[in-house]
């Protein structure tokens, strides 16, 4: 077959997922660039165009810049906090231990759980009274160390910690996969030029799976940036101020929670920030892990 | 490996490209500007035209209404209003009534099927939500004529069967779009048991603010275990109560909703509004509300409350059917109104909104839709209504027990909406700026001088951006 030949090969296989692609993610996202572009409560049928009026807003705006800081936090802290165990995890149940399985299957646990039910046990593995956090403080006599874990000097970083718990199982799992496809003779050159465990892990299981680690980092950079549900439940019905992510604090502008917020236009262009946001982050990210790949 | 030519490509995308802004482009012509409305110069921009999708066969002759409604599948409400509904429909053959229960976000649902075109004729929400969704955006169907009408069961018009001043609640520039279901006011709700016990007895209405701290701490005396104020601090509309109703008794309402439209946010800085936020900062530093309320998450206060652990919450009046599956069969509640002040510019002042049925403008049987509301607010039903706990402001309907006291409380206060009307007139700003500071403050993490300070630059901020 000719060059024009292949050509016109490629065409028809590529026009389907290029179609789709277009009328399900490329002409809803510069809709919402269009509906960004105007003032609308979402109801009824018309909307005010302001041109970049919802954007200039949204310089001004304190509680975006709060949201966007918040959204960070979680993104940064949390990514740290969830790639620091699940590595440490994903070490420690590559080895030939007992009961691997139901090690592994416990840490993926909450993965299983909605995000809904995630928010709603960890409202009370944090309620001061009856909680299990508290409780176990009292027991262990470390009764000081007991915060209201909720309130708002701390509850962003609470939630932190929630969110960690729920998805380090999930990356762990990712790394694992990585871990299990690197050939075990790697492991015993290690043994054998007297490397320690920490060497080996920087040395050969690392690298071995940096692509695989890549990956996951993405994933877990579009993911943070999005979390809501979690956020939601825990602080179900009415996320207070202090929990203001990005998305919760789309949610309110769009809906409204107790007060009859409605704001689809500055909602949807806090959205389209949060699109450029997690491009930016993905962007970033893949900058940053640049290095070249091992192949084996 | 062979790369397309890129004239291909660009062809592709040219096309693609030109169909996507064809799509976006207005589909009315841009008309003259709304100067107030945007930071930038503004244009009228019509959504698509709805299309109607709504194609279920109705049998000829026979009309078809569609109610969607803010309770959920199993409800107990739910369950009645679907009975009702079942009811009403035998009794009238020639209207159809689809249902649609969709729970508290109905609200959420109703923009994509206004912009879907989708005929809904009724929705239910709270008053300020379904005046801000679809009043205030020209959707709603005003009600006068029908509530000039003759009643379903009384030979009063409909709009008399209605206990005075409740249809205030719907009204809008005039014209009465939104028809009250079930009303509340805000109030004190006590553990009436443990007052009895303490031999203290507060007045329903007309309680002063001197006689409420001695009965604090009469109660503190003799229940030192007990914390005396409940409040769950992570809900906003929940913590601002209690600086609005401060404020607007030592102020006054004017001056209260003055404040919060001042521009320049400097009538926040008034006496009044530091004398009310360091009468609410002293009721904390006393230790009345319950420890570590600033991180208590809805329910757990209530739950205190009915599990004798707290004495009192102050709250709207859904508080004792709320917790009614929670509550001991023999607790007794108590109900009395927020206390006045000696010299106070708005005493006698109480809180009422209502869960309101709002009607589309867009309906094609408005008849059909009022008989129907019509016979769901009548006394029979209204009736039944009231037997789960849920008052219903008609005359003649039995008050539940446990909310007596809320209309002799109306009897003898002005009622106001929601915080002075701001919840409803500017629910932005209270959410972006009143609540911002409130919350901080509410939560003790500002002192009443550096809460003023915060209305203060948060309101010049949002109005500098309107």
């Amino acid at each position: 077959m000719g060059r024009s030949g292949r050509q016109r090969m490629v065409i028809p296989f590529l026009l389907p997922a290029f179609i789709l692609y277009t009328v399900f993610f490329v002409y809803p996202a510069v809709q919402a660039f269009w509906v960004s572009l105007h003032n609308w409560s979402g109801f009824g049928q018309t909307m005010i165009y302001i041109g970049m009026g919802n954007y200039q807003e949204m310089l001004k705006d304190t509680i975006f810049w709060a949201a966007f800081r918040r959204t960070l936090y979680i993104s940064v802290v949390g990514g740290i906090g969830i790639f620091v165990l699940a590595l440490f995890f994903a070490q420690i149940l590559q080895r030939s231990l007992k009961g691997k399985r139901f090690f592994r299957s416990l840490i993926f646990f909450p993965m299983v759980v909605p995000g809904i039910g995630l928010g709603l046990i960890w409202q009370f593995i944090y309620n001061n009274d009856w909680g299990l956090l508290s409780g176990f403080l009292r027991l262990v006599g470390l009764k000081s160390l007991n915060l209201f874990w909720l309130a708002p000097d701390h509850i962003i970083q609470s939630l932190t910690i929630a969110i960690i718990w729920s998805y380090v199982g999930y990356y762990m799992t990712i790394l694992l996969a990585g871990i299990d496809k690197i050939p075990v003779t790697y492991f015993e050159a290690a043994v054998l030029d007297g490397a320690s465990e920490w060497k080996t892990f920087f040395i050969v299981t690392l690298p071995m799976i940096w692509d695989v680690f890549v990956v996951a980092l993405v994933l877990w950079v579009i993911g943070s940036l999005k979390i809501f549900d979690l956020i939601a439940a825990t602080t179900f019905p009415a996320p207070p101020t202090s929990t203001y992510t990005l998305t919760i604090y789309i949610w309110s502008q769009a809906v409204g929670t107790y007060t009859p917020v409605y704001r689809l236009g500055y909602a949807t262009a806090l959205g389209v920030v949060l699109l450029i946001m997690v491009v930016i982050g993905v962007g970033f990210t893949r900058l940053v892990t640049r290095r070249e790949a091992i192949e084996y | 490996m062979k790369h397309i030519k890129p004239v291909w490509f660009n062809l592709v995308m040219a096309v693609l490209a030109a169909l996507l802004f064809a799509q976006c482009a207005p589909v009315a012509p841009v008309t003259p500007a709304v100067p107030t409305q945007a930071q930038a110069p503004a244009v009228v921009t019509n959504a698509p035209a709805p299309v109607d999708v709504t194609k279920a066969p109705v049998a000829a002759g026979k009309v078809k209404i569609v109610y969607w409604s803010m309770f959920s599948e199993g409800e107990p409400l739910m369950q009645l209003l679907d009975k009702s509904t079942k009811d009403f429909m035998v009794e009238y053959p020639n209207i159809q009534v689809e249902t649609k229960w969709a729970g508290r976000q109905v609200l959420t649902q109703l923009q994509s099927a206004i912009a879907a075109g989708t005929q809904v004729d009724i929705v239910d929400h709270s008053d300020d939500r379904v005046l801000n969704a679809l009043v205030k955006n020209g959707l709603a169907l005003p009600m006068d004529k029908y509530l000039g009408e003759k009643a379903y069961d009384s030979e009063k018009t409909w709009g008399e069967t209605f206990m005075p001043g409740v249809l205030d609640l719907g009204k809008y520039q005039g014209k009465t779009y939104l028809i009250p279901r079930d009303d509340y006011i805000s109030a004190f709700f006590t553990n009436q048991a443990m007052l009895d016990a303490a031999g203290v007895t507060p007045k329903v209405s007309g309680m002063t603010w001197v006689e409420f701290k001695t009965m604090l701490e009469t109660l503190k005396s003799k229940n030192p275990n007990v914390a005396l104020l409940g409040a769950d601090g992570n809900v906003a509309f929940y913590n601002n109560w209690w600086f609005s109703y401060l404020a607007i008794r030592v102020a006054g309402k004017d001056a209260f909703h003055d404040a919060a439209f001042d521009k320049s946010g400097e009538k926040w800085g008034a006496p009044e509004f530091l004398q009310a936020a360091k009468m609410l900062r002293e009721l904390q530093d006393k230790g009345y509300f319950q420890e570590g309320f600033e991180g208590s998450v809805w329910p757990a206060a209530q739950v205190k409350w009915v599990n004798g652990d707290v004495a009192m919450m102050f709250m709207g009046a859904w508080l004792p059917k709320e917790m009614s599956a929670q509550m001991p069969q023999d607790f007794k509640i108590g109900m009395f109104a927020f206390p006045d002040l000696e010299g106070g510019k708005g005493n006698q002042i109480v809180e009422h909104w209502a869960n309101v049925y709002g009607v589309l403008a867009s309906t094609k049987n408005p008849d059909a839709v009022a008989t129907y509301l019509k016979y769901i607010m009548s006394k029979k039903v209204g009736s039944e209504i009231s037997k789960l706990g849920t008052p219903i402001p008609l005359v003649g309907v039995p008050v539940p027990a446990a909310l007596v006291n809320q209309y002799d409380i109306l009897k003898v206060a002005q009622a106001i909406p929601a915080r002075a009307g701001l919840n409803t007139e500017i629910p932005e700003y209270m959410d972006t700026a009143f609540n911002v500071c409130d919350d901080k403050f509410f939560t003790k993490q500002l002192t009443p001088e550096a809460f003023i300070t915060c209305l203060k630059t948060e309101s010049k901020a949002y109005w500098a951006k309107k």
